[in-house]
């Protein structure tokens, strides 16, 4: 795995053209040996063209101290006595913070990707009120033998979904008539989320195969992006 | 609602009863425009009837009644709706051959009677309905207040409104907001891929809210029993329960932090496995899923 880390961390600049010469050549010989490394080049190109589908982009923020803080904290938590600032009151209508969009996602693929971070963190802490550092992580594999390279989900064949993800693209380039341009653009917009929800999803488990919960966690990614294909290519069906 | 029109539909089956010309005229234009025709239909129901209203597009308002009519205010300046029995369904439509609505369409429904509305671009506001409502759209707002039954709104593209449900809820929207508020049937769902989902006194026994790309709030009683299950991919979670509930909780979050209001704790922690801690001596259950978001979990009232 760190080999394949070393050429993955630079899969992103050698996207976006930003790697120097020689390390290009170096990386589109190994992309050219290395199906693993290709499909993870894939799923990044699909992203950030994704990404720059949609316009009006947030830059993204620099994710690596905070997981490194998570890597530092890697003790047991037996006890958590913590006290909270005065909680703001329960707005439902309060204007959600936006995490960063489509581009923060493809920043984070490329990151996970690039750092070796073990990924699994939950933290319980406070921030800057002078309570105990966020602690969190220890190890106990839970592996199934599953390669989290092949693996989509729990019953669900990887060719399969692929296809119906193409005929969605299909059905969603030729601006059915009988929709409302905007719905198409709305329905584009949400495939882009739930693919990248996923890409992530499987990014993270690449790069940390024991995580029963990232495993979980992107099988649901998985039947939501299920649920959303059925649903969307049946709109546009009717109309093709 | 002024009445002009009082057709038996259920002794004539299959027959079309509403057509707005010479069945009356408002008496008011609105700003100078010519009068609206106005048609004001009753149409007998019984408990167990089922209203279907079919139109493309256009904005629907549905109300309870009382007694055992169901009335149709048709204010379309075009051609009207049509409204014919088939069976225990009393189906409605928009005459127009584009079966868009040119005017609100106003329902008044009694009780007893579930209300199924199907459309593409349509905006529906319901309330006070002694039955159950059922509304699928392509995109359109969706509201619903004082609902005595079951609850199924799902639209693509819209954002959803649900307070005071009697029933059971499910709202699902692909690209919107989902709010509910004050339900009490033994189920609630509430779905989106790009929304937040705010739950707010939501006693149901099962309540699932998952979003994608959205905050989930979450308010309520966490009554002995009862299941709760948060999922968000990109977002975060606040999730208010009363200090005295009882309940084993499991909460997991891949890059985020989970802030708890109060002491709790926890046991060993695994790598790749949620924290899970008991408040009081459980008995219900919450479970909050994150990938990318914060978890708090506060006291206060469960409404």
């Amino acid at each position: 795995m760190a080999r394949h880390d070393f050429w993955t961390d630079r899969l992103s600049d050698h996207l976006d053209g930003e790697l120097p010469d020689e390390e290009r050549r170096a990386v589109e010989e190994h992309l050219a040996g290395c199906t693993d490394c290709r499909q993870v080049a894939h799923e990044l190109a699909e992203v950030k063209r994704r990404a720059r589908a949609l316009g009006g982009v947030t830059p993204p923020r620099d994710l690596w101290p905070d997981i490194r803080a998570r890597l530092d904290g890697d003790t047991d938590v037996v006890d958590l006595t913590l006290r909270l600032d005065p909680p703001p009151s329960f707005r439902g209508d309060a204007p959600r913070r936006r995490r960063g969009g489509v581009w923060r996602a493809a920043a984070t693929v490329a990151l996970m990707a690039g750092t070796g971070a073990a990924g699994w963190g939950l933290r319980a802490g406070l921030e800057g009120d002078g309570a105990p550092a966020p602690e969190s992580v220890a190890t106990a594999p839970v592996s199934d033998g599953t390669s989290p390279a092949t693996f989509v989900a729990e019953g669900v064949d990887a060719a399969v979904l692929a296809r119906e993800v193409s005929e969605l693209e299909r059905l969603l380039s030729t601006d059915p008539a009988g929709l409302d341009p905007e719905t198409v653009q709305v329905l584009k917009k949400n495939l882009s989320i739930i693919q990248t929800a996923v890409a992530e999803s499987r990014a993270a488990l690449e790069r940390d195969p024991d995580n029963a919960y990232v495993r979980r966690h992107l099988e649901g990614a998985v039947a939501r992006q299920r649920a959303f294909l059925r649903q969307a290519t049946s709109l546009l069906a009717a109309d093709d | 609602m002024r009445l002009l029109a009082l057709i038996p539909v259920a002794a004539v089956a299959g027959v079309l009863v509403a057509a707005p010309e010479g069945r009356g005229v408002d008496p008011v234009g609105v700003d100078g425009a010519p009068p609206a025709p106005v048609l004001d239909t009753l149409v007998p129901v019984e408990p167990g009837d089922v209203v279907v209203l079919e139109a493309r597009e256009g904005r629907v308002v549905v109300e309870g009644v009382r007694g055992g009519d169901l009335h149709v205010e048709d204010r379309d300046r075009r051609s009207g709706v049509a409204v014919t029995r088939r069976g225990r369904r009393v189906v409605i439509r928009p005459r127009a051959a584009d079966r868009e609505l040119d005017r609100t369409l106003r329902l008044g429904v009694p009780p007893g009677v579930e209300v199924e509305i199907s459309g593409q671009s349509l905006e529906v506001s319901a309330r006070a309905l002694g039955g159950g409502l059922r509304v699928g759209v392509v995109d359109g707002d969706l509201r619903a207040s004082g609902i005595q039954g079951d609850l199924d709104l799902q639209t693509v593209d819209g954002d959803i409104e649900i307070d005071d449900v009697g029933g059971s809820v499910h709202a699902h929207t692909v690209d919107g907001r989902v709010r509910m508020r004050d339900v009490r049937g033994p189920r609630a769902s509430a779905q989106s891929l790009d929304g937040d989902l705010i739950l707010d006194g939501v006693a149901s026994s099962e309540v699932d809210a998952t979003t994608v790309d959205g905050d989930v709030h979450y308010r309520g009683p966490l009554a002995r029993g009862s299941r709760v299950h948060i999922v968000t991919h990109d977002g975060d979670v606040v999730a208010i329960v009363p200090p005295d509930a009882e309940a084993d909780v499991e909460v997991a979050t891949f890059d985020g932090e989970f802030v708890p209001g109060f002491p709790v704790r926890v046991g060993r922690v695994q790598a790749g496995q949620p924290l899970r801690f008991r408040m009081g001596s459980g008995g219900a259950q919450l479970d909050i899923q994150v990938f990318d978001g914060d978890i708090q979990l506060r006291h206060g009232p469960g409404r």
